[in-house]
């Protein structure tokens, strides 16, 4: 999935910096790209009980706290590292635990990156994100129908931060100009998500 | 606008650049294996090491500010990119020299978010690390949101004022606390004529109009203040000092230090006029001008700007300014820099 997240990040690279640049300083399509690249093939490299959801999403977490530098790499870090720890202290069905393990991370990145709903940040594509896989995991889903839905939740989220005044990051003082630009930082986490409905979607599981 | 640079593989711009400064001052700065730069010829063992992490794009800061009286390591990041917190705490625990470590950290969110994790992530058989969080840049977020505030050139008035405590043999507290005071006791603000490319994404940042000069632009290119026309550097310095004098409310009588920054490709006379400029006006507000230095400090890749920084010092701030430091991009003894 890692993997899958690295490509399209990838391709969208482009896009990303784009936004970036309308916001920001215009790096954060290729340092998420190169970011996730890198944690893919490091991941590759290693061996794992690829059956621990628990342990990779720590070890995602950590890899890309190391292979971004700036903002990207401490919230992504702490978003996989906070899922991970968070499955690891959980217990029962899968798609509910990783509803679970998604919202505690959405948390964890509050209060990292002291933010909220509403300021124009990834919370905002993330929030969505673990909401809808809690509703759907309690309709008895599979994992790829849920993840469909909450992707295109964080997608949904992303494009709406088109319509807030940020108030964190670099954006933050852009103020009132950055409306009508997509937060960076919210489009590259509902490539992410797209990129994991999307392999789940390939894999009859 | 240019929009080529003279790089090589684009990845590896902090690792070139860092190389490029130990070679070319071996006696002053090394870069460690984990690539960070430190002092070739550490500080005494005993003394508070002062640390930064920062992404390059900016320099002479912060590569070039390494040496005695300023900085013992800079551990650096990508460009325009504060450095992980793994790489932090490798840095930071390399940096001790047994009197714990002072790590400086400008306020942007990679900066600090990384810096905290780094340090929540700290042992009890690690050295002592505390961090402070720097800002000087006016732009961008009014007096009520100082605690949004970035960090700009004028950290440079800070760094040198905590460099100098650190070297004089002030524990972590008093350093702390000399950083704290000068940091609320300066303000910049910096205006552009052009923005600068991202050497990376190629993207630019910043487009001012011909003719035009953008007030109130932060390190990154971040444009919050006002665009207005071009006229005479005493009309734009004139414009720039009330608002930074308005919000530090010298009294007249009042000793400062003012520094003219360079984000990168000014004329050096251009320089020079400015700092005039910036002399008689503060002479002409009654204050009374301490030290003042114009050069390129703190830049933005190739923006064409220039910052304004004023601090209100009291003696002791005065004394520690004006202590010798020897670094690549500065080297002074007393009134100023040498060389």
């Amino acid at each position: 999935m890692i993997v899958r997240a690295a490509v399209d990040l990838e391709r969208a690279s482009e896009s990303l910096s784009r936004l970036d640049a309308a916001v920001g300083d215009g790096d954060h399509g290729t340092t998420v790209a190169h970011g996730f690249r890198d944690a893919a093939t490091a991941l590759g490299n290693e061996a794992h009980d690829l059956t621990d959801a628990g342990e990779v999403l720590r070890r995602v977490g950590q890899l890309l706290s190391s292979t971004m530098p700036g903002a990207s790499g401490a919230l992504y870090g702490t978003y996989f590292s906070s899922a991970g720890d968070s499955w690891a202290s959980g217990d029962g069905l899968p798609l509910p635990r990783l509803a679970m393990a998604f919202r505690e991370a959405s948390a964890a990145i509050a209060r990292r990156g002291r933010a909220g709903p509403g300021d124009a940040t990834m919370l905002d594509a993330m929030v969505p994100f673990g909401d809808t896989l809690s509703a759907v995991a309690d309709r008895d889903a599979t994992l790829g129908a849920a993840l469909a839905a909450a992707a295109a939740a964080a997608r949904a989220g992303a494009v709406r931060t088109a319509d807030m005044v940020p108030r964190r990051g670099r954006a933050r003082s852009i103020g009132e100009r950055a409306l009508g630009h997509q937060d960076p930082g919210a489009t590259s986490f509902a490539v992410i998500c797209e990129a994991m409905a999307a392999v789940m979607a390939e894999e009859p599981r | 606008m240019r929009r080529t640079c003279v790089v090589n593989d684009r990845r590896r711009i902090s690792a070139e650049t860092a190389e490029g400064y130990a070679l070319a001052w071996p006696h002053l700065v090394t870069v460690t294996d984990k690539g960070h730069v430190s002092r070739t010829k550490p500080k005494d063992r005993g003394k508070v090491a002062l640390a930064i992490g920062n992404g390059t794009g900016h320099e002479p800061a912060m590569v070039g500010l390494v040496g005695q009286g300023l900085f013992d390591v800079n551990i650096l990041g990508e460009l325009f990119a504060a450095p992980s917190a793994p790489h932090l705490v490798h840095g930071l625990r390399a940096a001790d020299r047994g009197a714990g470590v002072l790590l400086c950290v400008s306020n942007h969110a990679g900066d600090v978010m990384n810096a905290e994790l780094a340090l929540e992530s700290l042992t009890d058989d690690d050295p002592h690390v505390e961090m402070v969080v720097l800002y000087d840049d006016i732009a961008g977020a009014g007096p009520d949101g100082a605690g949004e505030r970035r960090g700009g050139p004028g950290l440079l008035i800070t760094w040198k004022t905590v460099g100098a405590a650190a070297e004089a043999g002030y524990d972590i507290a008093g350093c702390r606390a000399i950083a704290e005071r000068t940091r609320d006791r300066t303000r910049t603000l910096t205006a552009i004529l052009d923005g600068t490319v991202h050497p990376v994404s190629g993207q630019e940042l910043s487009v001012v109009p011909e003719g035009c000069v953008q007030i109130g632009v932060g390190v990154h290119g971040e444009v919050s203040g006002e665009l207005v026309p071009l006229t005479t550097a005493d009309d734009v310095v004139a414009r720039m000092l009330d608002t930074v004098l308005d919000e530090l409310g010298p009294r007249p009588g009042d000793r400062v230090i003012a520094h003219v920054n360079d984000a990168g490709a000014m004329a050096v006379a251009e320089l020079a006029i400015i700092h005039r400029c910036v002399a008689h006006q503060l002479a002409d507000r009654g204050l009374v001008l301490a030290r003042s230095w114009f050069g390129r400090y703190a830049t933005t890749w190739t923006m064409a700007g220039f910052g304004l920084s004023v601090c209100v010092v009291d003696d002791e701030l005065a004394r520690l300014y004006d202590a010798p430091c020897h670094a690549p991009a500065l080297a002074s003894q007393g009134s100023g820099p040498v060389g």
